[in-house]
């Protein structure tokens, strides 16, 4: 009994650990937005670490209502949103949510979030879950994947 | 005589057919050919010669206060088209033009004053207030408009912009496609040009200078 906990024990934490290795995610962050917006864009790179693709099938907050993957697609001059239900991170390979592009989609926060606040994200990686913080930062137009530390004039 | 009158009408009708083809070869290119020709490459792109009136605009503004065409007059406008829960597209042009605003040269800020109007393409959930604190937040000389749909479509149609809606989960989820473009109107009124998307802050700088230093009046 007690060597199958210990069994069970090691594989649930062998999952953690390999869910975080499987799927690396760094540069969370949320941009600030007007006190009055319902929802809020979340931005960040995941890195796959392994041969295989692996699937994101859901995101979700304890912050928001509701989490949802939207890809923004300009053609013919028309802006629209695409949800994306299920996206497949290439095997290898990194995804980068960025401005004018891929994104999460923060619906109805449910505490007023403003810059320096930080809200929790929830991933399922191939029916594995990755928990994370992605902080609010200063709406610029500056990348902030690229200067984690940057200085605003 | 006779034979002189032979001998130079093929002269006199080959003269007047020249002399004709030659006015209009001049009409045509004064009135046509060199006003394309002589738009500067810098703002070819953007800048529409011929321009249209914008009319018959009834829309309110975030201080709920009625916007007409006349609000355009005297300065000049850049239009963009969005709604507040826009998460990405929306935010990212208002960065943008709070940056095109924060680089713009003293020459290009002065009369007539240049003038960001987000027109709201969802009138059912932004409401006045809520487009004010929208659009301040990004700068407070930033103004709002919005006013029921067959409204809005008056000003759409007249620059060329399009909207449409998309449904979501639930009611009140459903997203908005709209144009990426940003719509120039002149002073006088005029859809005057268009800023394709992407949007480039100095690019923008650069062209709307080049075009209030070209643009008469």
């Amino acid at each position: 009994m007690l060597k199958t906990l210990v069994a069970i024990g090691f594989i649930s934490l062998s999952f953690i650990v390999h869910a975080g290795a499987d799927v690396v995610i760094s540069n969370a962050w949320v941009p600030e937005a007007p006190p009055v917006a319902r929802v809020m864009a979340g931005y960040m790179t995941l890195k796959n670490t392994t041969d295989k693709d692996i699937n994101i099938t859901a995101v979700s907050s304890p912050d928001f209502k509701n989490v949802e993957m939207h890809r923004t697609e300009t053609k013919d001059g028309m802006a629209r949103m695409v949800e994306q239900k299920s996206l497949a991170l290439p095997a290898n390979g990194e995804t980068i949510f960025k401005p004018g592009g891929l994104h999460l989609m923060l619906i109805n926060p449910k505490r007023k979030l403003a810059r320096g606040d930080s809200v929790t994200l929830m991933i399922t990686a191939d029916k594995k879950q990755i928990t994370l913080k992605a902080q609010i930062k200063e709406a610029t137009l500056d990348d902030h994947s690229t200067h984690q530390h940057h200085h605003h004039h | 005589m006779t034979s002189d009158t032979e001998k130079n009408s093929p002269f006199l009708a080959i003269a007047i057919i020249v002399t004709v083809i030659s006015l209009i070869a001049a009409v045509v290119w004064v009135t046509v050919i060199k006003p394309r020709q002589a738009l500067p490459v810098a703002i070819a792109n953007t800048y529409i010669p011929e321009g249209r009136p914008v009319v018959g605009i009834q829309l309110k503004d975030h201080n709920n206060q009625p916007f007409s065409e006349d609000q355009f007059k005297g300065k000049w406008s850049f239009l963009f088209f969005g709604f507040t829960h826009c998460p990405d597209v929306c935010p990212t042009t208002l960065l943008v033009m709070k940056s095109v605003w924060a680089k713009l040269p003293e020459s290009a800020k002065q009369s007539p004053e240049p003038q960001l109007v987000f027109v709201s393409v969802d009138p059912d959930r932004d409401t006045p207030a809520i487009l004010k604190n929208y659009v301040q937040y990004y700068h407070p000389d930033f103004i709002a408009i919005t006013g029921k749909h067959n409204f809005i479509d008056i000003l759409t149609v007249q620059v060329g912009a399009l909207y449409g809606y998309e449904d979501g989960e639930n009611e009140n989820d459903y997203t908005v496609n709209h144009s990426a473009q940003i719509v120039l109107i002149d002073p006088q009124g005029y859809f005057r040009g268009v800023f394709t998307s992407p949007h480039q802050v100095n690019e923008i700088v650069k062209t709307f200078t080049a075009i209030r230093d070209y643009h008469p009046g």
